[in-house]
């Protein structure tokens, strides 16, 4: 009895050990790479996304808020272009807008005014590059309605077109980047804007005239008349580029042209017109109107929890109490001058100063946050606060319209409108030799709007007496409206010693440290120099 | 409260009362006609006696019968000689039989006097030295050179004590005999104690790896809130900074940083694999052995390059129950106050400071004006209270044992406003039935606290506020709250301490469940499956009450709004362990082999809310804010799968071998790279069992030499999902939506806004450590010494990738975000680490001193920044740069103070081009003068920093000592750290001289009065004397720290039992940190909190603070 327990007990052992053992090894290599392949539950990952057409909008979504934010028309494009021109200047504390406006960049290369646009255009660029690559790879194919990823497709190509068409007016190198993988080649000036042009010329075949067929909600975004303009605005800039000493002058002609083209095209869409009152462009009661091209929405609210709005008036407004402007952005004090030059037909104020300026008018009794200029300088308590420049920023802030300036203003900044267009025909018929009367009746227009009389175009027949006026008509027209650099740049004046003279003595001190030959670029970050292949820091910096 | 260990000692005590041998030994003869030396002969080799008589006395040629059917011997020999002359006398084995009249003298003779041998009763070597005590008396004696004795007691009731260092005691009735011989059994502690390593235990004298023990007796003596804290200066090679902060654990950390992220050890408790301790009583620990070199930490240490502190909790013992109750109490105050100027004092100063930059004085007092004197510290400083209550019952039978705890702690701190409570349960038990054993160690813990509001130190405001500024402003115009704030006669950017302790307030509560239950099964002899299920889960919620008071932030910010912030977080982990085990003895061989796999799963989930103005005051609900400000919410998990084996192989007891091999997969790296193995090897030579030895073993008890090497993984720094290229929802700050159609609304959008790397792979460590354990002089001094050198590779570092590439996401901070985790850094650590103790008797006083010290170097070898440094998170501070150690103070050095224009004047450098420059133009007499370190002829953060210190001490000390006598207990222990610096931040506010600050009592600033060589002018506004972070502010850390000071009191063991219900019943009183030795001039030097990259800098951080306790502890 005893021999037979001890041996079933001895077998029991070893079927217990056996099976323990194969089911802990079972166990063991059973568990299969699967378990350690966790997906992460809160984002989409690249690899399983981009399956539905949603994905598509709403990558296009996110391409467009890079123009909501502070490295782009949030902030730094207004404050660059203005303080760069001979626009504006900075009475700032934080040293680096100063050191923006006066061409001193070299020392603050990390400030945010050097590298939140270069951030943000690549940023930019990035987002349209996957569009275009999972378009490519799945994204054309699960789309029923083709018309549709085309359009999406249009309008990553304009975006694309518009990150370069800054890039090039800003740090005029870097690279060219046209896939979301790869490292792209380091270009320049010329080579980016007519990456520029083609990237619109893309855009222009794919964009349509006019989003209302497509409902309601589509309103505001990018169109084939927007694609027009900016290569209208991008070739004027070539055509500029090529006229610059030591550049072959030859080529501008075509460019020229080019623009010529697109601008006549723009008006044979026929849906633009000049608003009835100049200041429509500029404030948040009429946006999206039909003088209007490009266009960038901005909400005065909250969504989320975040602010929606631009903060362009807070940096360059009224700067009053602490409730208006900080001082980083001032208008300089020619510009009244300007203004001043010419009244109306019947001899009133060009209405287009109070927009664009606040200046200490006698007996102006425009409330301005809540106070008119005299009520603001007697309600300071010291010095610091009293308003003591000839003249302050008015268009596009709430300075006439609420009761103070915050950081999410929700005035549009209209990037091209008709009237600039007007005034780029009239400037582009002057290059070519055209018929200059038909260029000042393009001037006449705009002026028509403002109340001003009509130039006689008598006055005008040659290329520099029209050029001249071109100058003057696009400062009082477009002052602020981030164009003066580019027309700078165009114009030729920031390759000439001497006309940047005249303007450190005449109009803008901080051209007195303007280098030529430097200046006209912006520094790129310098730590994007070690950290991307190939990419050399603009000379002189 | 006795700290039981675990015994694996076999055999029988060799040692026994032997009068009780005669009479207990029994044997069975059935002899018929023969001599009595041939019963004599029968007994010898049936028992252990021998017979000794003289021939010529004693006739043993009688011939008798013996009928004895195991009879006591006694008895025996009784029957044998009743009808003779022979009577026989009992000696230990030996009888001796004389005649009647002769044995009497025997007796008598040898009564007083009795001699004998004392041997180690593990290898039977004579012991010197032993004392021989006889009881009730104060005579006695020690054996000699031979291990021989001698001694004269009073009579047979006499009983002798024999204690030795490191050996049991024992005590012997002498009865009959005149020789006592002893083996002293070998104090398990000290040499079989048995430490817990992974997946296992081993017998201490047997490690190979560097493991370091905590004597958790001692460790517990010392009341304390949590692991961390009581791990301080306890085991060489483990630093440990202590803070004050109700409820916040000690930082810890362990042979240095192990990897650019900031994370403490592994915590093991129980086989449960933790990332902290949080929620452990340390009433409830048992052992904690702290593993430090790869081989050590091989089973886990693809977890944690930061090593691995193991700790068991308290199990039941065999027995009937007891119960244990202890109750602690104690009283918190900050310990050292800083004399700061009052008000007459700060006018004067403020005034001059207005003065001297030509400026009208804002603050003179109008006539009749009373200015408040507030003296800050006295506001916000109260005298903090703990309470920690205690109730244990365990037991068990010889095949269950069960330990119930609970446990209550509460403290608030010497900050007045915030608190901490505590409440502990516990449930271990073991159930055991043939082969099979289950078991389960299970905690809960719920914690409520108001949590110090860190949002700026109060601990510097209570010091920098002008003394000007009233606690309570009644005439403080909003009305809301009504606390003082500066204003345009005083103007201070700093907080209210008072105002902000008490109007934020900042409620955490946390319910966690720690467990595991495991089963074990024996299959054969020698072979173990145990299978083990871990659970960690906890719930937490925070709700920060932020009420709209008047209260000036450290800008110039007054709060005007209510805000709720309300968040809840889960979190799960969840552990499977197989294991197999195979330990078998053949001969002279013994090996372990250990084979397993191991599955963890971690998951976490997160949301909150934000809300402004509550609808109903004082009522604070989400359901109740009147705007909705912001939420958010995510999950995460984490997995990790790995397969263990260790092979120990043991020979002679004196070469020792161990293999550790672990590889891990986990769920944060892609497939590429998603595995990596970990191989350790380490050998122990016990040199002191070689025959060579034999010569020195009567001085030098043990001697074991250690050599291991091995690599070690982690993956701490990563997040979850890093190597995901992932489509981003949210975007950055200002979100990813656009605005469109004729209403312009809100189009949300999505993107892949970052780069990822799929390639990311384990960080590596490499261990070198070579170390050696001894004990001489009986054992009396032990200890050990390691020598170790770890080389942490692959560390995961975010490199910037350029923002070309489209990844810059962050708007605010532009380059967050444009980065890549990239297995790129490099860094070493090595250093010695040496512990030394001795414990002796002398008479009735048992003491024991001990020491241990630490010396690291770290050196980071590759860093991964474009500039080849990284500067700390705190302004130009500290810089962490290739080719030296973390975190490094680089400063600007003071150079004196100008004490007149000529030095102003005369203070130029000549430049390249050979002009000469004044440095400093705008300086005035008073003002410090900096070094030009790059003598450019100005003076310049980005030219004139220069290395000045590392906050890494040259080496850290512990030293304790502890003594009983009868049932007096006395503790002590020390601890310290030499050669490091502090940035003191505090002082950098106080010592500004900008006229915002209140400043130390004994600043004499400079005046061309009373000129100063040390301390400048005070100056309104900034200015160049506090622009710059300067060496000024930068301070000697090193300090001596009386940590612990207890004295206790054990009632005899006559009087519990007296109580029948009590077995033992102890009282103590004690004190922390109750002198520290220092020069530091700031709170205290121990500092928590900070990041890798900016160590040893002050801020303010709560300081640890000095305590005082009474308590008893009663066991039933």
């Amino acid at each position: 009895m005893r021999m037979v327990k001890s041996y079933r007990f001895y077998n029991m052992k070893k079927i217990i050990l056996n099976t323990l053992v194969s089911a802990f090894l079972m166990l063991g290599f059973s568990c299969s790479e699967d378990y350690l392949d966790l997906k992460d539950p809160n984002r989409a990952s690249a690899d399983t996304y981009w399956q539905h057409e949603d994905d598509y909008r709403l990558a296009i979504n996110a391409a467009y808020s890079c123009f909501r934010l502070p490295g782009y028309f949030g902030r730094w494009y207004h404050a660059d272009m203005i303080l760069r021109g001979d626009e504006g200047w900075s009475k700032s504390p934080a040293p680096h807008w100063i050191a923006i406006a006066t061409f001193n960049t070299s020392s603050y290369s990390s400030s945010e005014g050097v590298v939140q646009p270069w951030l943000m255009l690549y940023r930019q660029i990035f987002y349209c590059n996957q569009v275009f690559d999972y378009m490519n790879e799945r994204g054309y194919d699960l789309f029923e309605d083709k018309g549709e990823a085309d359009r999406l497709i249009g309008q990553a190509y304009f975006m694309r077109g518009f990150s370069y068409w800054y890039l090039a007016g800003t740090y005029a190198k870097g690279p060219r980047q046209v896939n979301s993988t790869d490292n792209g080649e380091v270009i320049e000036q010329e080579e980016i804007y007519k990456q520029a042009i083609s990237d619109f010329q893309e855009a222009e075949k794919l964009l349509p005239v006019d989003w209302t067929d497509f409902g309601s909600a589509e309103k505001g975004k990018v169109t084939a008349g927007a694609a027009k303009a900016m290569i209208a605005k991008t070739a004027m800039q070539l055509a500029g580029y090529y006229k610059r000493p030591g550049n072959d002058a030859s080529q501008a002609t075509a460019y020229w042209q080019q623009a010529k083209t697109k601008m006549d095209e723009i008006e044979a869409l026929n849906i633009y017109s000049l608003v009835p009152d100049f200041r429509d462009n500029f404030t948040e009661f009429d946006e999206l109107n039909e003088e209007s091209i490009f266009e960038i929405i901005f909400r005065d609210e909250i969504y989320n929890g975040k602010e929606v709005g631009t903060q362009r008036g807070k940096f360059i407004g009224f700067p009053v109490g602490g409730i208006g402007a900080w001082h980083d952005v001032y208008a300089r004090a020619w510009l009244l001058d300007e203004f001043q030059k010419e009244v109306t037909a019947d001899g009133k104020e060009d209405p287009r100063l109070p927009v664009t300026l606040i200046w200490n008018k006698p007996g102006d009794t425009t409330k301005y946050y809540g106070k008119t200029w005299t009520q603001w300088n007697a309600a300071a308590t010291s010095e610091a606060d009293k308003l003591t420049q000839v003249c302050y920023w008015n268009k596009y802030t709430n300075a006439e319209y609420k009761a103070s300036e915050d950081y999410k203003n929700g005035i549009n900044f209209r990037v091209v409108r008709l009237a600039d267009i007007y005034l780029m025909q009239a400037e582009v018929i002057n290059e070519l030799n055209g018929d200059r009367n038909v260029a000042v009746e393009y001037i006449n227009k705009v002026r028509r709007r403002s109340g001003m009389a009509d130039l006689n175009p008598a006055g005008f027949n040659t290329y520099a007496a029209l050029i001249e006026q071109i100058k003057h008509e696009r400062l009082v027209e477009l002052c602020g409206e981030c164009t003066r650099w580019y027309d700078l740049d165009r114009w030729g004046t920031l390759f000439n010693q001497e006309e940047i003279n005249w303007l450190a003595l005449n109009r803008d001190e901080d051209f007195s440290t303007f280098k030529i030959g430097v200046s006209h670029r912006f520094i790129i970050p310098n730590s994007e120099i070690s950290l991307y292949p190939g990419l050399t820091q603009n000379e002189g910096y | 409260m006795k700290i039981t260990f675990v015994l694996l000692i076999a055999g029988v005590l060799q040692s026994f009362a032997v009068s009780s041998y005669s009479q207990s030994a029994r044997i069975s003869l059935y002899l018929k006609n023969v001599t009595i030396e041939e019963v004599l002969n029968q007994i010898e080799s049936k028992s252990d006696f021998y017979f000794f008589f003289n021939q010529k006395l004693i006739d043993v040629n009688r011939r008798v019968d013996v009928e004895a059917d195991n009879l006591p011997i006694a008895d025996i020999l009784n029957n044998l000689f009743r009808d003779s002359n022979i009577e026989y006398v009992v000696y230990d084995r030996q009888i001796i039989l004389a005649p009647k009249e002769a044995a009497g003298e025997i007796k008598n003779s040898q009564q007083h006097k009795v001699t004998g041998l004392v041997r180690d009763a593990s290898n039977s070597e004579p012991l010197i030295g032993v004392n021989i005590q006889i009881d009730g008396t104060l005579q006695g004696t020690t054996t000699d050179m031979n291990g021989n004795y001698s001694i004269v007691v009073p009579g047979p009731a006499a009983v002798l004590t024999f204690s030795f260092v490191g050996f049991i005691t024992q005590k012997i009735e002498v009865g009959d005999r005149v020789t006592i011989d002893v083996n002293l059994e070998p104090d398990v502690k000290s040499l079989d104690e048995v430490v817990v390593i992974g997946y296992g235990v081993q017998k201490k004298k047997d490690l190979t790896g560097s493991v370091g023990i905590v004597n958790v007796e001692e460790m517990k003596k010392v009341k304390v809130s949590g692991v961390g804290e009581a791990l301080q200066g306890q085991v060489a090679g483990v630093s440990v900074q202590t803070n004050g902060d109700p409820g916040r654990m000690a930082d810890v950390r362990i042979r240095g940083v192990g990897s650019f992220s900031n994370v403490g050890p592994l915590y093991v408790i129980d086989g449960l694999i933790l990332n902290d301790a949080n929620h452990l009583n340390p009433s409830d620990i048992e052992s904690i052995q702290i593993l430090k070199d790869a081989s050590a930490t091989a089973l886990y240490g693809s977890q944690n390059a930061n090593e691995v502190i193991i700790i068991t909790t308290m199990k039941g013992q065999e027995g009937p129950m007891k119960i244990d109750f202890s109750g602690n109490f104690g009283l918190q105050e900050i310990g050292r106050t800083i004399d700061m100027m009052n008000t007459e004092q700060f006018l004067y100063y403020n005034q001059l400071s207005y003065t001297n930059a030509g400026r009208e004085w804002p603050g003179r007092p109008e006539p009749g004006e009373v200015i408040p004197n507030t003296d800050w510290q006295k506001a916000i400083f109260e005298m903090g209270r703990i309470s920690d209550l205690n109730l244990s019952a365990s037991g068990g039978s010889a095949n269950t044992k069960y330990m119930l705890g609970a446990g209550y702690y509460s403290q608030d701190g010497v900050l007045e406003g915030p608190w901490y409570k505590r409440y502990t349960f516990r449930i271990n038990s073991e159930g055991k039935r043939g082969i099979i054993t289950f078991g389960e160690n299970i905690s809960l813990i719920h914690t409520d606290q108001k949590l110090t509001n860190l949002w700026t130190s109060s601990f510097t405001n209570a010091l920098s506020m002008p003394p000007v500024i009233p606690v309570y402003d009644p005439n403080e115009p909003s009305g809301r709250g009504g606390y003082g704030y500066g204003n345009g006669k005083y103007e201070t950017y700093n907080t209210n301490p008072v105002a902000l302790q008490q109007s934020i307030n900042d409620r955490q509560a946390h319910n966690r469940l720690v467990g595991n239950l495991y089963a074990e099964l024996e299959i054969l002899k020698g072979l173990k499956y145990k299978a083990n299920f871990g659970i960690d889960f906890w719930l937490g919620s925070r709700k920060q009450m932020d009420e709209a008071v008047t209260m000036r932030y450290a800008s110039t910010q007054i709060k005007f709004n209510d805000k709720l912030w309300q968040n809840t977080e889960e979190r799960m982990s969840l552990l499977m362990e197989h294991t197999l085990n195979y330990n078998r003895q053949f001969g002279e061989h013994t090996i372990e082999v250990l084979a397993g796999f191991t599955l963890q799963d971690n998951k976490f989930k997160y949301m909150a809310n934000e809300g402004y103005n509550q609808k109903v005051d004082g009522k604070w609900q989400i359901d109740l804010v009147g705007e909705q400000f912001n939420m958010w919410g995510s999950e995460q998990e984490n997995r990790l799968l790995s397969y263990l084996g260790r092979i120990n192989y043991n020979f002679r007891d004196k070469y020792l071998v161990q293999f550790n091999i672990r590889r891990d997969g986990s769920s944060k790296f892609g497939e590429k790279n998603r595995w990596g193995n970990f191989p350790s090897a380490s050998f122990g030579w016990r040199v002191s069992n070689e025959p060579f030895f034999e010569a020195i073993r009567g001085t030098m008890n043990d001697f074991k030499l250690r050599i291991s090497y091995g690599v070690i993984g982690d993956m701490q720094a990563l997040g979850n999902y890093d190597y995901i290229p992932s489509v981003d929802f949210s975007g950055p700050y200002q979100g990813l939506y656009s605005f469109f159609g004729i209403d312009q609304i809100a189009n949300e959008g999505a993107i892949l806004t970052q780069r990822a790397n799929p390639y990311l792979k384990w960080e590596t460590k490499t261990t070198l450590n070579v170390g050696f354990d001894y004990a001489f002089l009986q054992n009396r001094i032990s200890g050990s010494f390691e020598w170790f050198n770890s080389v942490s590779s692959d560390l995961l570092v975010r490199l910037p990738i350029s923002l070309a590439t489209g990844v810059g996401i962050d708007d605010v901070n532009y380059y967050a975000g444009s980065s890549l985790w990239t297995n790129y850094g490099e860094m070493e650590n090595k250093g010695i680490e040496f512990s030394i103790a001795w414990r002796d008797k002398k008479g009735e006083v048992n003491y024991s001193i001990g020491a241990n010290l630490t010396s690291l170097q770290n050196k980071v070898l590759k860093l991964g920044t474009s500039e080849g440094y990284r500067e700390g998170d705190y302004g130009q501070v500290n810089r962490t740069q290739e080719g030296r150690s973390v975190s490094d103070f680089y400063l600007i050095k003071m150079n004196g103070i100008f004490q007149n224009w000529d030095e102003v004047f005369a203070y130029t450098a000549t430049l390249n081009d050979g002009t000469v420059a004044l440095i400093q133009p705008d300086a005035h007499p008073g003002d410090v003068r900096y070094e030009d370190f790059n003598h450019d002829g100005k003076i310049d953060l980005a030219g004139d920093r220069q290395w000045v210190g590392s906050p890494i001490p040259k080496f850290e000390f512990g030293f304790n000592a502890s003594a009983d006598y009868k049932g007096f207990d006395f503790t002590m222990f020390w601890t310290g750290r030499y050669g490091n610096k502090i940035f003191n931040g505090q002082r950098q506010t106080l010592e500004a001289m900008d006229a915002p600050n209140n400043m130390p009592a004994d600043l004499k600033p400079w005046t061309a009065e009373n000129p100063s060589t040390t301390t400048p002018r005070p100056l309104f506004g900034p200015n160049d004397n506090v622009l710059f972070q300067s060496d000024r502010w930068l301070e000697d850390g090193s300090f001596l720290t009386l940590k612990n000071l207890q004295f206790g009191y054990n009632l005899s063991t006559a009087l519990v039992t007296k109580m029948k219900f009590l077995s033992g019943f102890r009282i103590f009183i004690s004190g922390q940190n109750l002198v520290t030795i220092t020069k530091y001039k700031g709170y205290n030097p121990e500092l928590t909190g900070n990041g890798v990259f900016e160590q040893g800098c002050d801020w303010g951080q709560y300081p640890p603070v000095r305590t005082y306790m009474v308590g008893f502890q009663m066991t039933l």
